[in-house]
């Protein structure tokens, strides 16, 4: 135990050590706050609207099942890739593999520290959808101690099954030439998976049986899928004082079976796949050699391709930001669909579109660009190798830029591709919806690759835990906030004059989306001119 | 650094000694463009690499000590990566490369990840990245370690044959064996300060040999007198033939 203990703690301040002569700490701290008020106020306002069903037909624990569901779906789509990050490619491997202490205990002792990363997704969604409801079910305290239990309960089962499943993938992959690009699609196929099975379960609940309008129907339809959503009803059951003692069976049984699979596997493959990870594989291979000249620009955007695409951890916060947005405008386009029976309406249907794409693609999809926001922090130590090549920083910025620049726009045309599909509206509102965030992301992809110069982190121990606790996400989903919040609700306004007949409707969202776009096209200007103002000098003085 | 002047001449093999600290690798990353001198003056074959530092570092090839490099391209990926970036014309890169690979040792290995490779192969692959656009300088942070006997003769005889071709060599080292028999003039620098420099005759007539002048210029004892472990004897004196 006391080498766990050990393990645990050296992984912990390794992986979290903040440089306090950059301040970075307070920043992190006010980053999160900001951005747990606006998505706590949307659990909050979510569960107030919908909450009084569930407690009039008596349907609190499949509620909190839901939280359960959904806090599981993003502690498995973030924690999947800090795993393979911590776990599979951490600096320290060959260290930690010299030590006398068993494999079980070196699994655990790094899993723990996901955990705990993992753990205030966990806290922030159950706490503040859990109190919410306890509130209007008017629950007694036993409820909100076993809520507070739970928090650190959910975790667990998706990253123990991310941890066990990550076990043969990388296993596996070690005999295989290309394993980050490999690693990547599959940990993204499991990802989708996991979102495909997510929505599996509401597809029971709301799916595409569009008569599902009423809400005793609805909540119904809810509590026969829930039943089969085991430990998580169990644990919600037991939170709310049904069934205590066979639920509390159920939940502890599931979590302890989870927990020793884990400890036997673990303490057979683990070590055997860290080693597979480090063992010297390049294979001979006469005749392959080729001789292809380029442009330094296109030999650097080749170059930084290559890079991002055989790192799984890259690789799959890329793709990621391309998918994940759209997935979850399909889903929410299905459930909106079904459950309001908006499609009928197009000018209803593009309010909805509209402000779903600005939310999802504006603020989340286009933040989230970790190609621009790792510009200069993928390089990591190798960073000293760009100031030695004789070619102006400002020209290797701007390959670096045009990559992130691409991602963006393909995620920003497939939302809203899939918003066109799926949530329908106005064409030409889509198509305006387009090009304000194709101005707009391209200028914020700038600004983020300017953040990143500012200050990059280059060295780590794993990239995961470079781009998780990185302050610059933060500050991104700040303009990200002071932008898109005011673009909505000029949008909303527009749209209320029209409909209202206050003003000719189509005619004022045709001048809003003008004004917007003009706007986004001010803020490219601004945000391109912060990042190419000064950057000779900028990245000149990085670690110097 | 301390107020360091120093010029090296073309067609010559520079060595750069000092202790652990001394500034050796400080001094090479400002002479490669990677940190910046407070105030002064870096020229590479009359080009200022601080008032033109692309015209400058097109003249420097660097290998440095750590040999961090892009692991997730191949061998040839990085040389052809280097290649470009250095615009060296296709006739060249496709002799350069080859001759490079087959010196090395790498032509097998070269279609896979460099992150595949051993700590001596990265060296190696590093080295031939620095050189396939012909630096009129090459610049080497502690070269030969982690080398096998039959590379490191084959980098020595490169350094002296890239000088052969009126090329300059800068490299640092602790192998002070390495710098008598490769260099034409060697610095010594210790505290951040060029306490001496000149070639090895003139060093020598200023002490019994190299090492000894080195130890005594950089102020370490010249006979190790280390205590011994706690819970250990102590160790007989060096040179000592009785049995223990």
């Amino acid at each position: 135990m006391s080498s766990f203990w050990t393990l645990f703690k050296v992984t912990l301040k390794n992986m979290l050590r903040f440089d306090r002569k950059k301040g970075t700490l307070p920043l992190m701290i006010v980053g999160f706050a900001a951005v747990g008020l606006v998505f706590g106020f949307m659990i909050v306002a979510g569960t107030l609207g919908i909450g009084q069903y569930f407690v009039e037909y008596d349907a609190v624990p499949e509620f909190l099942t839901i939280l359960f569901l959904v806090t599981q779906a993003v502690v498995l789509i973030f924690g999947t890739a800090t795993i393979v990050g911590v776990m599979f490619f951490s600096r320290d491997t060959e260290f930690v593999l010299a030590l006398p202490v068993r494999s079980s205990v070196l699994f655990f002792a790094k899993l723990t520290y996901v955990y705990l990363t993992e753990l205030l997704i966990s806290a922030f969604v159950v706490l503040t959808g859990g109190i919410t409801m306890g509130l209007m079910a008017g629950m007694g305290p036993a409820y909100y101690l076993l809520l507070l239990v739970s928090v650190f309960v959910l975790p667990l089962l998706p990253l123990l099954l991310a941890a066990l499943l990550a076990l043969p993938i990388m296993y596996l992959f070690s005999f295989f030439r290309y394993k980050g690009a490999l690693t990547s699609v599959v940990l993204l196929l499991l990802f989708a998976a996991a979102l495909v099975g997510w929505y599996a379960v509401f597809g029971g609940m709301m799916g595409s049986d569009e008569t599902i309008v009423l809400p005793e129907e609805a909540i119904l339809a809810l509590k026969q899928a829930m039943a089969w959503v085991i430990p998580d009803i169990s644990l919600a059951r037991l939170i709310c004082g049904v069934d205590v003692l066979p639920n509390l069976g159920i939940t502890v049984g599931v979590f302890a079976a989870l927990g020793g699979l884990a400890c036997a596997v673990s303490a057979g493959i683990f070590r055997r796949s860290l080693s597979a990870q480090l063992e010297q594989t390049w294979t001979a291979k006469a005749g392959k050699v080729e001789y292809r000249g380029s442009s330094a620009a296109r030999a650097l955007l080749k170059k930084d391709f290559k890079e991002i695409f055989r790192n799984p951890t890259l690789a799959f916060y890329t793709l990621l930001q391309v998918a994940f947005c759209p997935i979850m405008l399909l889903v929410l386009g299905l459930m909106t669909q079904s459950f309001e029976g908006m499609a009928e309406e197009a000018a209803a249907a593009s309010l909805t579109a509209v402000i779903e794409g600005l939310f999802f693609l504006g603020m989340i999809a286009v933040s989230m660009n970790y190609t621009a926001l790792s510009t200069l922090t993928r390089e990591g130590e190798n960073f000293p190798l760009m100031k030695t090549f004789p070619l102006p920083f400002g020209e290797q910025i701007r390959t670096k830029v045009l990559l992130a620049r691409l991602i963006t726009a393909v995620s920003v045309a497939v939302g809203c591709l899939t918003l066109t599909f799926f949530l329908r509206g106005e064409i030409w509102q889509n198509a305006f919806l387009l090009v304000f965030l194709l101005i707009y992301g391209d200028g914020i992809t700038h600004l983020l690759c300017s953040f990143d110069i500012s200050n990059p982190k280059l060295h780590y121990e794993s990239l995961s835990a470079a781009l998780k606790n990185n302050v610059n996400s933060f500050k991104a989903m700040g303009v990200a906030l002071a932008v898109i919040v005011p673009a909505a609700l000029l949008y909303v306004l527009a749209f209320s004059l029209g409909q209202s007949g206050a003003l000719p409707y189509p005619y004022v969202v045709i001048a809003a989306w003008i004004l917007l776009i003009g706007g986004a096209a001010v803020l490219n200007v601004v945000f391109r001119r912060i990042l190419y103002r000064n950057v000779e000098r900028r990245v000149a003085r990085i670690e110097d | 650094m301390d107020d360091l002047s120093l010029r090296v001449e073309s067609g010559e093999i520079f060595g750069f000694l000092g202790p652990n600290g001394a500034g050796k690798s400080t001094t090479i990353k400002m002479l490669c463009g990677i940190l910046l001198p407070d105030s002064g003056r870096i020229t590479v074959e009359g080009v200022d690499l601080l008032k033109d530092p692309v015209e400058a570092k097109k003249k420097i090839g660097y290998v440095s000590d750590n040999h961090n490099v892009y692991e997730r391209l191949t061998g040839i990926e990085f040389l052809n990566f280097m290649a470009d970036v250095y615009q060296v014309g296709e006739a060249d890169r496709r002799a350069r490369i080859d001759y490079y690979l087959n010196v090395f040792g790498l032509t097998q290995a070269a279609s896979s990840q460099i992150r595949s490779y051993s700590h001596g192969m990265k060296q190696k692959i590093c080295i031939a990245g620095a050189l396939v656009h012909n630096p009129a300088l090459w610049v080497l942070d502690e070269p030969l370690t982690g080398l096998d006997p039959q590379s490191a003769f084959n980098l020595k005889e490169m350094m002296k044959e890239h000088c052969r071709q009126g090329n300059t060599v800068f490299f640092s080292s602790h192998v002070l064996e390495v710098v008598e028999k490769v260099c034409d003039r060697v610095g010594i620098i210790s505290g951040g300060r060029l306490i001496a420099v000149g070639t090895l005759d003139e060093l020598r007539e200023k002490g019994t040999d190299l090492e000894q002048y080195f130890l005594q210029l950089t102020g370490t004892p010249g006979e190790a007198a280390f205590p011994p472990p706690p819970g250990q004897p102590p160790l007989p004196p060096a040179g000592w033939g009785g049995s223990r």
